[in-house]
């Protein structure tokens, strides 16, 4: 055990802000606002679910914690969590500038996505269950464990609120039987885009009913657990029932995947709050060659027919994660979420990557010197989406859509170098909407609050390189 | 980081942080809560 020091910076943001009223503070004031130091003991190793007893297992906090709020419909700060000496409970504060109020409180904080209100679902929270997730020994990655706590205070409490944190995932213990091979496993992938069940992405809690459902406008279909282990690997999954459903299990190796399809039998449903443990036999199993993708070093050498993966030249750099962010199969709403790959870079090349990473065929576009990009998930043209001249949306057109003039230079695009030292190069639609400060007609990742590919103004947010199949592999 | 202006703490209340700090440290300012997630049930699927 040892002794953390940790500081909080309240954030006065809209209706709600953050400080720290912990007895055992310091307080102080600097010239940029008051300072709170508190004490919080951290564990010696990462405690989540805790031993199975009976048919439960206890989940428990984990030292550094954090919290995001909400209010209602407005976005509120992070808070860090203080947990008590056996980790089943812990603190947290929060300053609360106006009553009554609805506080939502999403943990962990890089689980939480948005929250607003519009037509659809009044006043929600969007939160996400990656598909990309890192289990932990015993336990799912923190990031595919989002928990809720609500409190509906009607004016200021003069003591302790008491929240209880409900599970918004639910989850998997998967081990694999029967591998073909005895070689080290690199990574397990659920998927189930076959099916077209959504298994990842985004979700919305709608406040007005506690209910919460994945958003139909951002699915994952895919689930990669980066894993060596190929026995009790848990994951955090979408609240579904997969029965008689078709999915395939991929285990990659090096040098490629094992790849098996298996049929789930009647009555598997993944609840909420429940850890479902199966196995998969893999006995059988078809092995597929990995393929390698390489760095376009000049746009010249760029052909018709080429098979390409769309990166981000800056590294992904979150809590727990570090790489380069690659454009994903998982579209949003308004754009196209990154999935993070360090470990799929090898000597410069992107070997074997998962599934969830989308695929784009190039080919010649009917506008001269302008190119379209399939993508093989969505079977549809990647676009600066048409929908106003303010937006940085990015998404799919359908084969149909190309018929539409407008909609057919929205998914047109230049393609031309950026800088000869990193090779980024320069994607630019031909969308004919008039393009506002700040956003543009040009593909960009933004690293820095959100892990998204979509569309900016010339230069703004992170650039992108392309990497192409190489098919002498 | 924090709005060292006025920042209201109630629907009555406003006044800078450093006032509101000497006049009421913890009363006024905070709300805290003690938190615990609910256990996950377990069950058995067997192989598919």
């Amino acid at each position: 055990m040892k002794t953390l020091f940790r500081s909080v910076f309240a954030l006065a943001v809209a209706a709600a802000a953050i400080c720290s009223c912990n007895k055992d503070l310091n307080e102080g004031t600097t010239n940029d606002g008051f300072k709170v130091d508190f004490i919080a003991q951290a564990p010696a190793t990462k405690a989540e679910f805790g031993a199975l007893s009976g048919n439960q297992m206890p989940v428990l906090w984990q030292a550094g914690d954090k919290v995001k709020l909400s209010v209602g419909a407005t976005a509120g700060g992070v808070v860090e969590v203080v947990p008590s000496s056996d980790f089943k409970s812990a603190t947290f504060s929060a300053e609360l500038t106006t009553f009554p109020a609805k506080v939502y409180a999403v943990c962990p904080a890089g689980a939480w996505v948005s929250t607003s209100n519009n037509k659809t679902y009044g006043d929600y929270v969007q939160y996400m269950i990656s598909s990309s997730q890192e289990p932990v020994a015993g336990s799912v990655d923190p990031l595919a464990m989002p928990v809720i706590a609500k409190a509906d205070l009607q004016d200021a409490p003069s003591s302790a609120v008491p929240v209880a944190f409900s599970h918004l995932a639910a989850f998997g213990k998967l081990s694999l039987t029967n591998l073909p091979s005895g070689a080290p496993v690199k990574g397990i992938t659920l998927d189930f885009s076959e099916a077209k069940v959504g298994i990842a992405g985004r979700f919305i809690y709608q406040q007005s009913d506690d209910t919460f459902f994945n958003n139909p406008n951002s699915m994952a279909y895919t689930i990669t657990l980066n894993t060596d282990q190929t026995e009790n690997v848990f994951f955090g999954i979408a609240p579904v029932d997969i029965s008689g459903t078709t999915f395939k299990i991929i285990v990659e190796v090096d040098g490629g995947n094992y790849i098996k399809s298996v049929t789930a039998p009647a009555g598997r449903e993944f609840k909420a709050g429940t850890v479902s443990a199966f196995s998969i036999n893999m006995s059988g199993a078809e092995f597929q060659k990995a393929k390698v993708y390489k760095l376009v070093t000049s746009v010249a050498s760029l052909a018709a027919g080429d098979e390409l993966i769309i990166s981000s030249v800056k590294e992904y750099n979150t809590d727990n994660i570090k790489g380069h962010a690659l454009l994903s199969t998982q579209v949003n709403t308004n754009n196209i979420q990154a999935t993070c790959c360090e470990d799929k870079f090898v000597g410069g090349d992107i070997v074997n990557p998962p599934v969830n990473v989308e695929v784009f065929t190039l080919s010649n576009s009917s506008i001269s010197g302008t190119w379209m990009l399939k993508g093989a998930s969505t079977e549809a043209y990647l676009a600066r989406q048409n929908s106003g001249p303010k937006k940085n949306y990015a998404g799919y057109y359908s084969e149909a859509d190309m018929a539409t003039e407008e909609l057919l230079k929205s998914a047109s695009w230049t393609i031309a170098e950026e800088d000869a030292t990193t090779h980024a190069v320069t994607m630019e639609s031909q969308c004919p909407l008039k393009f506002n400060s700040g956003y543009g007609g040009f593909l960009r990742t933004n690293l820095n609050n959100t892990y998204i590919f979509a569309c900016y103004g010339e230069g703004k947010q992170d650039p992108i390189c392309l990497y192409r199949l190489d098919k002498t592999n | 980081m924090i709005n060292t202006k006025n920042i209201s703490v109630s629907k009555t209340y406003s006044k800078p942080w450093s006032e509101l700090l000497e006049a009421a440290p913890e009363a006024i300012l905070c709300i805290s809560g003690e938190g615990t997630i609910e256990p996950v049930d377990y069950e058995e699927w067997g192989p598919f």
